[in-house]
């Protein structure tokens, strides 16, 4: 019934899903688990207000990868999005104009519907343009050109983006800094997460990205998953920790068993 | 009934077939195969759609440009006869047709490898900034940053013999560990968010984050 050499992974699914869903439920009834602040995604708010301030518009993405929401950054682009949707809400409530650049095409009406519905709920439609969303490319080079582009004519105050990035990271944070726009920029990415610290002004690594929904929106069962998480992480230190000791004492039956 | 319509329902169609995927990849059902590539061929045709949607974005934003006559609006026009060109020469020629390809070697190729060229440029002006000894850990990525450059030149091996060896440590010992965390603790974040959408706790990216 299972695929050969998946089985441990599906075993590790289930129990990691049954951890994260008790840890849900359990936030919900009972106390609310703490998480530490994330500084990245508490600057939102300063970069918005600034924005505000100095009449400039922020500049917001998901990042740019050539299968969209098909491959395996779907989480990533996901994640971007929920921050995208809560910086909209931001810029309704302050009136600073929103610019967003989705370089994926399928997103397109769910990116324009998401920031109206944002505009819409802090009662301020008429600050909504529809223009102001716009697809440069599905492809890196054109997309992160179109990004340069609009830094380089609308000046934003702000650069949020958060998602899977590639070559063009460099290229796009530092076009951000040229303009002394503020940059919060994340990505699950190893290869492009030293680009985005040397260059943004607040940098999401890793696993904070796929938090970052669950952050903002303070839902105690959202920030419970958190908490599971952490246990689940916690299990996966001490199993490498056996899995180091067993090899060490030249025995491979723990390697052998997680092959299965 | 909005809220029906703009959350709950495409929420659910998302965990459906999110469940599916999950369950295709792990079990060694025919049935579930054969809908797992189903699924792939409608993403590819949602997308295909959707590649005309987005040349309607840019159609629009450009003309709306041209109309009001804004900055370099005569840009615009470039950019529309481009596009229009790339449409008509490959769906009138085909893909494959000598004429697309000039096209895009010329075109799209040469223009691409533009605006990868400008990395070389900023790498420079990001080293710049990140390597300034402000504070300790700055000071720490300063000096392995070095280090690193140093053990990467050929002529490093001639100057000192540790060079290398440092260069190598470093990429293998401290880079290595702190990826590999990187890494396992963003494929936890990732199976999380899944399942925080299956049970439709996650609605920040169908808008209004925040609001709970």
């Amino acid at each position: 019934m299972l695929e050969s050499g998946r089985v441990i992974s599906f075993i590790s699914i289930v129990l990691m899903f049954a951890t994260v869903y008790y840890m849900l439920r359990k936030a919900e009834k009972e106390k609310v688990p703490h998480i530490r602040r994330i500084p990245a995604l508490d600057a939102i708010d300063e970069a918005v207000g600034r924005a505000t301030e100095l009449g400039k518009p922020v500049l917001c993405h998901m990042g740019q990868t050539s299968r969209g929401v098909r491959g395996e950054w779907a989480g990533a682009i996901l994640a971007g999005l929920s921050i995208m949707s809560h910086v909209a809400s931001l810029c309704a409530r302050l009136g600073a104009r929103l610019i967003v650049a989705p370089a994926y095409p399928e997103l397109l009406p769910l990116v324009i519907e998401t920031v109206r519905d944002s505009y819409i709920a802090e009662g301020n439609l008429e600050g909504f343009k529809e223009d102001d969303i716009r697809f440069f490319s599905n492809q890196q080079w054109p997309w992160a050109t179109g990004i340069m582009g609009t830094m380089e004519r609308e000046k934003p105050a702000a650069h949020i983006g958060v998602g899977p990035f590639h070559g063009e990271s460099l290229i796009i944070a530092e076009a951000g800094a040229r303009v002394k726009a503020m940059s919060i920029l994340g990505t699950p990415r190893k290869s492009q997460i030293t680009f985005l610290i040397a260059c943004a002004d607040y940098t999401l690594i890793g696993e904070e990205v796929y938090a970052a929904g669950a952050y903002l929106s303070k839902d105690p069962g959202q920030i419970g998953t958190i908490a599971g998480q952490d246990w689940v992480k916690m299990a996966a230190i001490v199993l490498m920790i056996l899995c180091t000791l067993t090899a060490t004492l030249g025995s491979d039956i723990l390697l052998n068993i997680l092959k299965m | 009934m909005s809220e029906i319509y703009k959350k709950k329902i495409p929420l659910l169609i998302t965990a459906f077939f999110l469940f599916i995927v999950i369950l295709e990849y792990f079990l060694a059902v025919p049935f579930l195969k054969t809908v797992g590539l189903e699924l792939q061929s409608w993403a590819v045709l949602i997308v295909a759609f959707a590649i005309g949607l987005g040349g309607v974005n840019i159609t629009k934003h450009h003309l709306l440009r041209i109309s009001n006559r804004d900055e370099d609006w005569y840009l615009s026009i470039w950019l529309l006869f481009l596009l229009a060109l790339f449409v008509v020469v490959g769906i009138g020629f085909g893909q494959q047709s000598t004429y697309f390809k000039w096209l895009y070697i010329n075109v799209y190729g040469a223009l691409s490898s533009t605006t990868y060229s400008v990395l070389a440029l900023f790498i420079t002006s990001a080293a710049f900034r990140a390597f300034r000894a402000r504070n300790f850990d700055a000071s720490v990525l300063l000096i392995s940053g070095f280090l690193v450059l140093i053990g990467n030149t050929p002529a490093s091996a001639s100057i000192w013999g540790g060079f290398p060896l440092i260069q190598e440590w470093i990429m293998k010992v401290p880079t290595a560990a702190s990826t590999r965390v990187i890494v396992i603790g963003a494929a936890l974040g990732m199976v999380t968010l899944a399942l925080r959408i299956i049970t439709g706790k996650e609605t920040g990216f169908l808008g209004g984050a925040g609001e709970e």
